[in-house]
C-alpha cells in the first residue's frame, strides 16, 4: 500500500504528509536482548514522526503485524509460528552477517531498526486501512453513525485535540475546557485519526480525560450555527415538528433561535412560513430545520408526538410580552 | 378579575440551585425563610435549609414579575398552592447529583401540573460541572415516556446567563403552546 514518508530516516521524513491519518499497528517481540528491546522500543517511538503508532507486546502466536526475534532459543519457535500465520518478521540476530530486507546483524542501531520497522509495516498495509482513513473524517463519520448498527466509540485526535464519539448513547466525550463551538470549525478537517474503542477501554483509559457528555443534537445545531453548509439542505417545503425539545446549552444556539424552536416544538411548519412567522431570515430557519433533521429530532410519523391542548390561551400575552422583553426576548419578532 | 400570570417558580429538592437561580436574576436581594433542616439534607447543606424565596423583576411599565424558590420536600407542600397561583411558569430544578434525577423530577411535575395546570414547565438541571457525564437527553427521553414533553436543559445556577437562557426557553414554549 502506498503510503508517505517511508523513507524516513530516523523518524525525519521529507515527503512527510502532514494529512495523513495515524496507522496503528501491533509488533511482537520474542527473544531479544535487553539491549535490543529497548533499542526497538525507542525505534518505535520514532514510528510516531511518520504518523506510524506502534504498540509493542511479546508475541502470543497471533495478532501482531509484524513480529521482532532475535537469537535465543524461544525466538525460533516463534519464527514457526509467525511464518505460518504469514506475519512479516524480522529477525535480530548474531547469524546475520549484514542488513538486508527482514534481518539485522547483532548490535544494530536504533537507526538501522527505525528503518527496517518503517519499510516492513509499511508492507503490511491492506484494504482496511485505506478505509479507515476515510472514516477520519468526522462530519461524515457521524452522519454514518446514526445508523444504530455502526454503534461503538471512536477516539478521535487532531494534534492537540481529542475527544470521543459514542454511537451508543448518541453523545460525544468531551475534555473539560473544550467546547463545541471550537471543534465545529476542525470537523472537516482532513487531519483526523480515528481509534476504534469498546467501552471499557474508553473508560478505563480515557474516562477522566474525556469526562463531559455533549449530545449529537447539542452537536448538530452548534454545527448548524457555525458551519451550517456542513449539514444537508431539508427538502423546500416539507413540514416539520421538533419530537423533543433539543438538548441546549446557552452557548449552543443565539437566543433568537428559541422561538423557533419553540414553535417547531408546538407544531410542523415550513420553513418559510415559520421564517415569516418568527421574522427571521429564511437562511437561518433553514439551518435550524437542517439541525433538527440531522439530530433525529424530526418524528417520521407525526401522530408519534402527542400534542395536549393548553387552557391557558393568551390571557397573558401582553404580560408575557413584557416579561420575555425584560430577559433579552422579543416573541413577536422572535429577535433577542 | 382575571389576573395575568405574574409568577415564576423554582421548585426543586435540597442543594438544587433555587435560591442561587432567584438570586441569580433577581433585580433584589432575595428574602429567604429558613426552616429546620430536613431529613435529607446532604453534607454540605447541614446548617440551614431555605424553605421559600421570595424576589421580584420590575418589568418596562412597572409591574412586578414576582420570582418564588420553594422547597420540593414533601413536609412543606403546603405551600406549594399558594404560591403557584397565577404562576405562568414552574422551573424544576434537579441536581445531576441526585441519586435518581428522572424520579424525583417526574414526582414534581406530577404535583405542579396537577397544582398549577395553566403555567408552563420546564426542567433545569444543575450541578453538571460535578456530574459532567449525565446526559440531558435521557432524563428528558424518560420524563417524555412518563408524559411530560417539555424543555429540559442543563444550568449553572450560579450563572445568570445561563438561567436568563432557561427562562427564556420556558417563555418561548409557552408562547408557542398558546398562540
Amino acid at each position: 500500500m502506498p503510503r508517505a514518508g517511508t523513507g524516513a530516516v530516523g523518524g525525519i521524513s521529507a515527503s512527510f504528509c502532514m494529512n495523513a491519518p495515524i496507522r496503528h499497528f501491533k509488533v511482537a517481540v520474542a527473544g531479544l536482548d535487553l539491549l535490543h528491546a529497548t533499542r526497538l522500543k525507542l525505534a518505535c517511538s520514532l514510528l510516531l514522526a511518520e504518523r506510524m503508532d506502534v504498540t509493542l507486546h511479546p508475541w502470543n502466536g497471533q495478532d501482531a503485524d509484524l513480529l521482532v526475534v532475535g537469537g535465543d532459543a524461544s525466538a525460533a519457535e516463534a519464527t514457526r509460528e509467525a511464518e505460518a500465520l504469514g506475519v512479516a518478521r524480522l529477525t535480530i540476530a548474531r547469524s546475520v552477517q549484514a542488513a538486508t530486507a527482514g534481518a539485522l546483524p547483532h548490535g544494530a542501531s536504533v537507526r538501522d531498526i527505525n528503518q527496517q520497522l518503517a519499510v516492513l509495516l509499511a508492507a503490511t498495509g491492506t484494504a482496511e486501512d485505506d478505509a479507515a482513513s476515510l472514516a477520519a473524517l468526522p462530519v461524515s463519520l457521524l452522519q454514518a453513525l446514526q445508523s444504530p448498527a455502526e454503534g461503538g466509540l471512536l477516539l478521535l485526535q487532531r494534534g492537540a485535540v481529542r475527544f470521543a464519539v459514542d454511537a451508543a448513547t448518541r453523545s460525544v466525550a468531551l475534555p473539560p475546557g473544550l467546547s463545541l463551538a471550537e471543534l465545529v470549525p476542525l470537523l472537516d478537517d482532513q487531519a483526523w485519526s480515528s481509534t476504534p474503542l469498546d467501552a471499557a477501554t474508553f473508560q478505563h483509559q480515557y474516562g477522566y480525560l474525556l469526562p463531559r457528555r455533549r449530545s449529537f443534537e447539542a452537536l448538530y445545531f452548534s454545527i448548524a450555527r457555525h458551519r451550517p453548509s456542513l449539514l444537508d439542505a431539508p427538502a423546500a417545503g416539507t413540514p416539520v415538528r421538533l419530537q423533543h425539545w433539543p438538548d441546549l446549552e446557552h452557548s449552543d444556539v443565539p437566543a433568537e433561535w428559541l422561538l423557533p424552536i419553540a414553535q417547531l416544538h408546538a407544531r410542523r411548519w415550513t420553513s418559510s412560513s415559520l421564517a415569516a412567522a418568527c421574522r427571521l431570515p429564511h437562511d437561518t430557519v433553514q439551518s435550524i430545520f437542517s439541525a433538527a433533521i440531522a439530530s433525529g429530532l424530526v418524528p417520521h410519523q407525526e401522530n408519534t408526538v402527542p400534542s395536549p391542548p393548553r387552557s391557558a390561551g393568551l390571557r397573558d400575552s401582553r404580560f408575557l410580552g413584557w416579561v420575555a422583553r425584560r430577559f433579552g426576548l422579543d416573541l413577536q419578532g422572535g429577535r433577542a | 378579575m382575571n389576573l395575568p400570570a405574574n409568577k415564576l417558580v423554582f421548585v426543586g429538592g435540597m442543594g438544587a440551585g433555587k435560591t442561587t437561580a432567584v438570586r441569580a436574576i433577581s433585580d433584589v436581594e432575595p428574602v429567604s425563610t429558613e426552616m429546620p433542616l430536613s431529613e435529607d439534607a446532604t453534607a454540605d447543606k447541614v446548617e440551614t435549609t431555605v424553605a421559600l424565596d421570595y424576589s421580584s423583576i420590575e418589568l418596562d411599565d412597572g409591574e412586578l414579575l414576582h420570582l418564588y424558590g420553594v422547597p420540593g420536600q414533601r413536609y412543606l407542600d403546603f405551600m406549594w398552592p399558594m404560591v403557584c397561583e397565577g404562576a405562568l411558569g414552574v422551573i424544576v430544578l434537579v441536581s445531576a447529583a441526585s441519586p435518581d434525577p428522572v424520579g424525583s423530577t417526574l414526582e414534581l411535575l406530577q404535583e405542579f401540573s396537577r397544582i398549577a395546570p395553566d403555567a408552563s414547565l420546564a426542567v433545569g438541571i444543575t450541578r453538571t460541572d460535578e456530574h459532567p457525564h449525565l446526559m440531558v437527553t435521557a432524563v428528558r427521553d424518560a420524563l417524555f415516556a412518563a408524559g411530560f414533553r417539555l424543555p429540559v436543559l442543563r444550568v449553572d445556577a450560579r450563572s445568570a446567563t445561563q438561567v436568563t437562557f432557561l427562562v427564556r426557553s420556558l417563555l418561548s414554549h409557552r408562547y408557542a403552546e398558546s398562540s
